[in-house]
């Protein structure tokens, strides 16, 4: 009951709060509704060259959208651009439009006058937009799509969701001191750093020294009364696990089956009814770019790599650099990849597939650093781009570290452990929850097992999170951190509820997005400028004797990537050049009347020739080269004339 | 016309003479209400027509569902058979059994013709099926894959072509669907093969036999002579349609609907034929949505052939750990028990005793959903000297000509090749292979029936084996429960507890205030395994065993008198009830009880 007055008095009291408090995380940052409005009003001012296509519907029945950007006519090779796939990672969409923007600019037109003579260009910018409307709505952050889903498996859907306990908008972690039993302390406040949490050290002298003293939970109670917190939210299918590659299956977010959601469903139809997208770059939080996943470990099956195969991985590194000296991207913290969309099209639909996340960990003024923890703490994380980066978990924010269903400790993760990290990211150590990470734990015996202890040495001082500290307190005014603070529990008396804003390490100040948008720009101009350009000859006709002749071309790439990376060769799953001479089998003396080319290197050109027999009065012979990637070129030839046919 | 076409058999059927005798039972000789003969095959037209005419011969309990549309627009059935008066479908655990999802393996959807008729026949004159029927449900599919049948029956094919679907697929890659399949060039209605005139040959025509081709050795004879033959091996019975200098490479279809599945679902440069995204064919998407609507699915059996065999996931090496010792117990129990059902089939394990699979359709009930499946692989070529082993050539020969009468041969026939010339085209029909001769077809129907049977009769069916309740003073009332299954199907197997496929199974008490619960080791274990919060439901991820049983105790609030209601309920099983009044010391249970939980599913 008195819990119940508390809570009645806090929207009041947070009111105040809010008054006095740094700008929110998500000021400046648009709902789904208007970003569509924004896609419209861009294709309204192009003159044309932008239209927008509708996709389908969210399983909430908010239309999905498409922005495409390019002449009408002629099949040309395609770049595709998603975002929002995540509805927290907010900025991919702004500066997904954003890009939009840039790439019909007067100025962009001007530089690269024959842009769209090479190219089409689509944008989906919000694949994602009933998350995404949540998580602006708040207090609770919708990362994956929605799915009522009975996460404890108890018979009940989302019962028991996270609560912001304190009315401040914003669902962080909370933390009890000395919690009663059954719940077990197992984290303690970093030394280094007083406000992070970590695992004590272990081994029988630490015991004596470190002594853990809270339980960490998400900011929630126990609404279902099982024992567990907050473990039954909202349901979400990650879209961003919903594909094919690598599908972690049975995980809590990746969906009852493959391409399972409304959402990923219409963004698969698309992708295949659209083969001549040969290049994609997704936003949002997985990167490829500023740290190449340099693996070349395969999966389970062998024939299909964990990120990419070593054949490719000179091609994806170079462009990797390209993306750094373009974009100005230095740090990206990236999420494990299995399931992802981007690596579905690398590797299942062999497209030229990148990943960026547009937005790292800032720099913060020299002044402001903050002083280097003591050792034997890792050394500060370098500058250089190839640096290891930022735990994936910790970039994520507190909610969804504490959510995340990567547990190492998991059997059924296990399996996959090599696969999680590939860019040999680590992964942060979790902290115990009420809720089952995965679908396989809780039942019979009680609440939420406790944390087993470590055996593991003690987590280091989460540096890259020291750093994120010292960039909200300089330059945020404290938005991205919540500091700890007394509040009121039903279940246990007084709590402390602080932490991460989990939205602050996804997405910059809403002001630096049309600056990103400007660099990722120049990045798809120098991407754009790479692609293989299909160079085909117009045929030369010799005559050989009466009636025979000799007819010669060729095909090239005249671009700089391959018109196929080797992992497009090996699924078969890009179009091969098709060359077909229409003259009957028996009349060509010499040559082969169909010819599939896979793939072509840059600069790699492939001599076509035959003789045939072509008497006065036969049919004239057609030859075609192409495909449904770049387009198909027709060649009449009659009497040892050429013709080109209207393409 | 099609209609008409049905009408007409369903006419010849209602009009079949009946042979049975009234004392039908005692010689285990089933009356129906449906005559079919089982001594031929029935296309698709007729299997479905079949399948209509039992459902409207018994109509209490068969009904027909329309669950999917094939590329073609022909339906995909399912028929489900329950007995309404001990509960809904629903409520029971029921049989998954379907067939032909590859389109030329027929005996497939007629034995799930067979097994619907004669289970409906049974009914109430055949105590074991009758209680059986009492106890599950079945979901009956006759073909996964109708365009594959009719294709199969319509068109000229070999036995083992046809095995896929229609949807066209540029096989070849040169940018065209389906542009050059096989062509019938010796109209004899069978694809065969070629043989094309070549003076350096390989073979020649036998002179004892118009019909064999014998291979000419390549090696020199004695004296250094080289024997040469008059005939090479050409390939299938084809033309080069698209004129690319290929023959047949460009077919109907090119995929297989049983790589489609999303268990362990790989694209096509890892599983050949496996479609472009799991569940990308249209046949495969209104299955899968009827199965996971059904959690009550706790047994399955997917009918293909040829071989002989009892199948089981995984279907690659990398998945086996999806069956963990548990598991394979269990499947090995009921496979066991199948070989000894159908001679000459053995039990086997699909990636290490046949070739890898992924996506497909058995694997993922079993490794995505829980269900212990199988896949028999019907008939066995060592069925036809019933010895153990397949025959030799010349056996196989004789076979064909003295107990087959040379039906299933095409006789060698001399024709102008486009590309070729001169070719001998024949060789087999496209009932020469892997489906048994009509003479056979029962027997091989019946054992498999009876298989699938043995096999739902292990799906879990449980009941308080006791509850015994004891005065511990304090006000405090102890209340022991044992649950029992004695079939070899746990309610949840391993795979679906320690990967929380669905819902654990729960066990809840009313009528009492409860202090504490939990599970306990054994009925002589002191300690509670406690859940500590929400004790009146417990649950039970692990689940009830196979032959076998699990012990719970509640310490509740109580006066002596007072009734309490028990009700233990699982996915995969009847949901069963009991009430007890707490008196000491413990009077009889009402053990064995078994209620019907209509309504709450």
């Amino acid at each position: 009951m008195q819990f119940m007055q508390i809570m009645q008095i806090m929207p009041i009291l947070s009111a105040l709060l809010i008054a006095l408090a740094p700008a929110s995380v998500t000021d400046g940052y648009r709902d789904s509704a208007a970003l569509s409005a924004d896609a419209r009003t861009i294709s309204a001012a192009s003159n044309g060259l932008a239209t927008v296509v509708p996709l389908g519907t969210s399983r909430e029945g908010r239309e999905l959208v498409a922005l495409r950007m390019g002449t009408a006519g002629d099949t040309k090779p395609a770049l595709l651009i998603t975002a929002g796939l995540d509805g927290t990672h907010l900025c991919s969409s702004e500066v997904a439009l954003g890009v939009a923007k840039e790439l019909l600019s007067e100025e962009s037109r001007t530089k690269h006058p024959d842009l769209f003579d090479r190219v089409t260009i689509w944008i989906i910018p919000r694949v994602n937009p009933d998350a995404l409307d949540r998580t602006l709505q708040g207090p609770v952050p919708q990362r994956g799509a929605i799915r009522p889903f009975d996460d404890d498996r108890d018979g009940s859907i989302d019962e028991d969701p996270p609560q912001d306990l304190d009315g401040d908008g914003v669902i962080v972690q909370m933390r009890v001191k000395d919690p009663p039993p059954p719940f077990v302390a197992t984290m303690i406040a970093d030394p280094a750093e007083t406000r992070l949490l970590k695992k004590p050290e272990t081994g029988p002298a630490a015991k004596v020294l470190a002594k853990p003293e809270y339980a960490v939970f998400t900011e929630g109670i126990d609404a279902d009364g099982d024992g567990r917190i907050a473990e039954d939210g909202l349901g979400e299918v990650d879209l961003d696990r919903n594909f094919p590659h690598r599908y972690p299956e049975f995980a809590r977010d990746a969906g009852p089956m493959q391409i399972s959601e409304p959402e990923s469903k219409a963004l698969t139809q698309f992708v295949l009814a659209h083969p001549e997208i040969i290049a994609a770059i997704t936003y949002g939080r997985h990167d490829s770019l500023v740290k190449v996943p340099d693996t070349r470990d395969m999966d389970a099956t062998g024939r299909t790599p964990l990120v990419h195969l070593p054949a490719d991985l000179e091609m994806y590194q170079a462009l990797g650099k390209v993306y750094r000296d373009t974009s100005g991207q230095t740090r990206a913290a990236s999420a494990d990849h299995a399931g992802s969309f981007w690596l579905w099209l690398a590797n299942h639909r062999g497209v030229l597939s990148l990943a960026s996340t547009v937005w790292g960990r800032p720099d913060v003024p020299k002044e402001t650093e903050p002083v280097k923890p003591e050792a034997p703490q890792a050394p500060d994380a370098p500058e250089d781009a190839a640096a290891p980066e930022a735990t994936p978990l910790a970039a994520m924010g507190a909610l969804h570290d504490l959510h995340d269903p990567h547990d190492p400790a998991d059997p059924a993760d296990r399996a996959d452990d090599h696969a999680l990290n590939p860019a040999g990211l680590q992964t942060v150590p979790l902290a115990p929850q009420g809720g089952p990470r995965r679908r396989g734990r809780g039942g019979a015996g009680g609440p939420g097992a406790p944390a087993r202890p470590s055996e593991a040495t003690a987590a280091p001082t989460d540096e890259e999170a020291v750093h994120w500290l010292a960039y909200s307190d300089a330059v945020r005014d404290g938005a991205g951190f919540i500091p700890w603070h007394e509040v009121a529990h039903p279940l246990f008396g007084t709590v402390e509820v602080g932490g991460f804003d989990p939205l602050f390490r996804l997405n910059p100040p809403a002001a630096e997005l049309p600056e990103i948008a400007k660099k990722q720009t120049a990045f798809l101009h120098a991407f754009i400028d790479l692609l293989p350009v299909l160079d085909v000859s117009t045929p030369v006709v010799t005559k050989l004797s009466d009636g025979v002749y000799r007819i010669e071309s060729s095909v090239m790439n005249a671009g700089r990537l391959p018109t196929a990376s080797q992992m497009g060769v090996t699924t078969e799953a890009r179009a091969a050049v098709i060359v077909r001479l229409s003259a009957p089998l028996e009349r060509i003396v010499s040559g082969e009347r169909v010819r599939r080319i896979y793939a072509l290197e840059s600069g790699e050109r492939v001599e076509l020739a035959w003789v045939v027999q072509a008497p006065s009065g036969s049919e004239p012979i057609e030859l075609t080269i192409g495909n449904s990637e770049f387009g198909t070129r027709r060649f009449v030839i009659q009497n040892g004339v050429v013709q080109e046919a209207a393409r | 016309m099609k209609l008409a076409r049905t009408v007409l058999f369903l006419l010849a059927v209602a009009v079949a003479p009946l042979s049975v005798s009234s004392t039908a039972f005692a010689q285990q000789q089933l009356e129906s209400k449906v005559p079919i003969a089982f001594d031929r095959y029935y296309d698709h037209e007729e299997l479905i027509a079949l399948f209509h005419a039992l459902a409207a011969a018994y109509p209490e309990f068969a009904s027909m569902k329309q669950v999917s549309t094939s590329v073609r627009g022909e339906p995909i059935w399912v028929m489900t058979i329950n007995n309404p008066r001990t509960g809904a479908d629903t409520a029971k655990p029921a049989m998954w059994i379907d067939g032909n999802i590859h389109g030329n393996e027929i005996q497939a959807g007629e034995v799930v013709l067979y097994t619907a008729w004669y289970l409906l026949s049974a009914y109430g004159k055949v105590p074991a099926l009758t209680d059986l029927l009492d106890h599950a449900s079945f979901y009956l599919v006759p073909s996964m894959n109708p365009d594959g049948r009719i294709h199969w029956f319509a068109e000229p094919n070999t036995s083992s072509s046809s095995r896929g679907g229609v949807k066209p697929t540029d096989n070849d890659r040169d940018g065209l669907l389906d542009e050059d399949g096989p062509d019938d060039i010796n109209g004899d209605g069978s694809i065969g093969v070629m043989w094309r005139m070549d003076p350096n040959g390989t073979h020649r025509r036998s002179e004892l036999d118009p019909n064999r081709m014998e291979p000419i050795s390549a090696e020199p004879l004695a004296d250094g002579t080289v024997r040469r033959g008059d005939w090479s091996f050409a390939g299938s019975e084809g033309i080069d349609n698209d004129g690319d200098g290929q023959v047949n490479e460009d077919g109907i279809g090119g995929y297989d609907p049983n790589r489609n599945w999303p268990a362990d679902w790989q694209p096509n440069h890892v599983q050949d034929g496996a479609g472009e995204i799991p569940l990308s064919l249209p046949e495969s998407q209104g299955v899968a949505e009827f199965v996971l609507a059904h959690p009550n699915i706790a047994a399955g059996q997917s009918y293909h052939n040829a071989g002989g065999m009892i199948l089981r996931g995984p279907g690659a090496q990398d998945r086996e750990s999806a069956y963990g010792a548990r598991d394979r117990a269990t499947y090995d129990a009921i496979a066991t028990a199948g070989e000894e059902m159908l001679p000459f089939y053995r039990k086997m394990v699909i990636w290490s005793d046949l070739y890898p699979v992924r996506g497909g359709f058995v694997n993922w009930l079993a490794e995505s959903l829980g269900i212990v499946a199988f896949t028999n692989e019907l008939w066995s070529d060592n069925r036809i000297l019933q010895s153990g082993s397949g025959p030799n050539e010349e056996q196989t020969r004789r076979w064909r000509e003295r107990v087959l009468f040379a039906q299933t041969i095409a006789p060698l026939k001399e024709v102008d090749h486009p590309t070729y010339g001169r070719v001998l085209v024949g060789g087999g029909t496209k009932y020469s292979g892997r489906i048994p001769p009509p003479f056979m077809v029962q027997e091989e129907h019946h054992r498999n029936f009876a298989f699938t049977m043995f096999h739902a009769a292990q799906m879990p069916r449980l009941r308080f084996a006791s509850v015994a309740t004891k005065d511990v003073g304090s006000g405090l009332w102890q209340i022991d429960v044992e649950v029992a299954n004695n079939t070899l199907i746990p309610t949840r197997i391993e795979r679906a507890s320690s990967n929380g496929i669905g819902q654990p199974d729960r066990l809840t008490i009313n009528g009492v205030d409860v202090v504490l619960a939990g599970s306990l080791e054994n009925r002589f274990d002191r300690t509670i395994n406690e859940q500590r919060y929400r004790p009146a439901t417990l649950e039970n991820d692990a689940g009830i065993p196979g032959r076998g049983s699990r012990f719970f105790r509640f310490i509740v609030k109580g006066t002596a008198g007072a009734s309490i209601d028990l009700r233990y309920s699982a996915a995969k099983a009847a949901t069963i009830t009991t009430s007890v009044p707490l008196t000491a010391p413990a009077e009889e249970p009402a053990a064995g009880e078994l209620a019907h939980d209509r309504g709450s599913r």
